[in-house]
């Protein structure tokens, strides 16, 4: 679905930049299904996990390299602005270590989080399309498609998810949200410049519960690759909060977050390397 | 609040995000502990 609305969005676009708007053209189009195809493969793993249950090595392997695949089409942070003109530059293969770690690290946390009846899909969707509104405000066409289109399609999950889950998203559609997400946010940072800082904030309350989750455990010395229940939003579930509840909370949380992360979001400092359009 | 460029601006609302999780984090798990719900 998410796939579709892309393809006519990016079409329409292309229409309107005989007008004089933003140039849209094949590039443009070609970028977007190498994004919308690598979040396809995660969806694939996720399908496959599903009817086969690879082991957590095995997928913690096929995650790291549909990682690197998934910023190989979307982009490389090379840069990292932390304000006052200061701009770390990282090089190619740092950068491409840390994009890696943020496709791998959001598309998990939207996975692990998918626990309550809109939860996670939610909190995406809320993140994405403020995403959206960021990129488009910071001139990113690509990036803004990618994410209203992501959030539309969640949003029309929701109807069915939320409250009662009648439909479930599984892992494949957690897996593909979270990297639809990610290689936005990516695209985000390499076409309209806005810092690297924005997207994690957009998504933090999905990644604060997931991280904060792990590094309890791992100071609890437990096994980081076992299933478990310990996620703060499990502790509401278990102190008789309804699911619905607990959702809503998270929704707000993120819509505060992504607020404060809504205006001028450009940093104006960051180059970063879209490597498909390089290799060609 | 303001994402200007060179700003610091988003550091610091990371930064504020990050301490007031940590802090929610801690006061769950300490919740979740002292009714056996961990």
């Amino acid at each position: 679905m998410a796939w579709a609305s892309a393809s006519a969005f990016s079409r329409s676009r292309c229409c309107r930049s005989a007008n004089g708007a933003k140039r849209w053209g094949p590039d443009q189009l070609r970028r977007l299904a190498w994004c919308a195809g690598a979040a396809y493969c995660f969806l694939l793993i996720g399908f496959i996990d599903d009817t086969f249950a690879l082991g957590p090595r095995a997928k913690f392997a096929v995650f790291v390299v549909a990682s690197v695949g998934a910023v190989l089409a979307a982009g490389v942070a090379e840069t990292l602005p932390i304000g006052g003109g200061i701009v770390l530059e990282f090089g190619f293969w740092i950068g491409l270590g840390g994009s890696m770690l943020w496709v791998f690290t959001l598309v998990n946390c939207v996975n692990f989080m998918d626990g309550a009846n809109g939860l996670s899909m939610g909190s995406t969707a809320i993140g994405l399309a403020a995403l959206g509104a960021t990129s488009l405000a910071a001139g990113a066409t690509d990036a803004a498609v990618l994410a209203f289109c992501g959030a539309g399609a969640l949003a029309g999950f929701l109807v069915w998810n939320f409250p009662k889950g009648r439909l479930f998203a599984g892992d494949s559609g957690a897996l593909f949200a979270g990297a639809l997400a990610a290689t936005a946010s990516l695209m985000a940072i390499e076409e309209g410049g806005i810092s690297p800082f924005i997207p994690p904030i957009l998504f933090f309350p999905l990644l604060a519960d997931a991280l904060l989750t792990l590094a309890w455990r791992a100071s609890k010395k437990r096994d980081l690759l076992d299933g478990h229940a310990e996620h703060i939003y499990q502790i509401g579930l278990r102190s008789k909060l309804k699911h619905s509840q607990v959702s809503v909370a998270y929704w707000v949380v993120t819509a505060i977050a992504a607020r404060s992360a809504s205006s001028r979001p450009k940093h104006g400092a960051a180059r970063l390397r879209w490597r498909i359009k390089r290799a060609r | 609040m303001t994402l200007a460029p060179a700003s610091f601006a988003p550091v610091i609302a990371f930064g504020f995000l990050v301490v007031l999780a940590l802090m929610i984090s801690g006061a769950t798990r300490k919740y979740a502990a002292a009714r056996g719900m961990d």
